[in-house]
């Protein structure tokens, strides 16, 4: 019995589902649609490009020590002085590669006087300073022999800087 | 068959989450163009001099002219550069002292020299810009650690 009617039931709503179907589709697709897609963001071209910045980077990057400059002069080949600059007693630097222990041996203004200490050379320098007839302008004349090593010639020209003179000069011993 | 069926079966969708990888490469990459300094192929390679309380500093120069002497060994005689361009013997350098010069009369000198040098070896380089009337130039140096 129930099965009977419930067949007739069927049939009987089958023109009304049908109706209602197409409805539904056209007010919901859309949506289902919209939500359905998903904002890709393609970062192939950007990872591309990072790529080759770094490796390039990578390849001309040196971990080297930082280097600087010290400002460095030769003496003037003409004679010409400047009109009013006062007539000073330079002090000369010698170093010579004769040093017992190390590698050169400084002396300042007698090439017979004691080496003076490296650690000690700038107190030195600064100290002449002091002096009457010294300033920051005097003259340091710096003469090297020839077999002393550059590192040592840089050392004591650096340390004429350091005590302050401003007019230090390369000349030949 | 039933390979293919578990195949189409499957509800995944394998995506490759690259959000870990783009932070890592873009961190490297600010790392690098901060610490870079570009190699420069005026600058060689070697081993500057080191002095006690070094007072040299990392000034910019315009336009300098960079002559490199290069150790070759303790009886060698050592190797010239200027700017990029290696010459083979004092005479070349001073040739191509002699152009810059004649090209920039305000020229700016930077003598980079190998530390292991002997002294005679920069003083004729000393000599050359002498002669052509470069009594200023820079020394390079390594700066101190912490300036």
């Amino acid at each position: 019995m129930t099965g009977r009617s419930d067949t007739g039931g069927v049939l009987r709503a089958l023109p009304a589902t049908s109706a209602i179907a197409p409805r539904r589709r056209r007010t919901r697709r859309p949506r289902r649609h919209v939500l359905r897609d998903v904002l890709v963001l393609n970062l192939t071209p950007m990872l591309d490009v990072i790529f080759n910045v770094l490796l390039f980077l990578i390849v001309v990057t040196r971990f080297s020590t930082p280097e600087g400059y010290l400002p460095a002069r030769l003496p003037a080949r003409s004679a010409a002085a400047p009109g009013f600059d006062v007539p000073r007693v330079p002090v000369r630097v010698y170093v010579t590669g004769d040093a017992v222990g190390g590698s050169c041996a400084v002396r300042i203004n007698d090439r017979n006087a004691p080496p003076v200490a490296p650690e000690a050379l700038i107190a030195q320098l600064a100290g002449l300073l002091k002096q009457p007839g010294f300033d920051e302008r005097t003259p340091v004349y710096l003469s090297a022999d020839d077999g002393v090593k550059w590192d040592d010639v840089v050392n004591v020209y650096n340390a004429a800087l350091a005590a302050s003179y401003q007019r230090i000069f390369f000349v030949r011993s | 068959m039933g390979g293919r069926s578990r195949t189409n079966r499957t509800p995944y969708e394998i995506r490759l989450n690259l959000t870990a990888l783009v932070d890592v490469t873009v961190l490297l990459l600010t790392f690098f163009m901060v610490v870079n300094q570009f190699a420069s192929a005026e600058r060689v390679e070697m081993p500057i001099p080191r002095p006690r309380e070094s007072m040299a500093r990392d000034r910019r120069i315009a336009e300098p002219v960079v002559i490199n002497i290069i150790h070759r060994g303790p009886d060698a005689a050592p190797a010239y550069q200027i700017g990029p361009l290696a010459v083979g013997s004092l005479a070349d350098l001073s040739q191509r002292l002699a152009v810059e010069k004649r090209n920039t009369p305000q020229i700016e000198v930077v003598l980079r020299a190998d530390r292991r040098l002997d002294y005679a070896r920069v003083r004729e380089v000393m000599e050359l810009l002498g002669e052509h009337a470069i009594s200023k130039f820079h020394v390079v140096a390594e700066v101190a650690s912490g300036r």
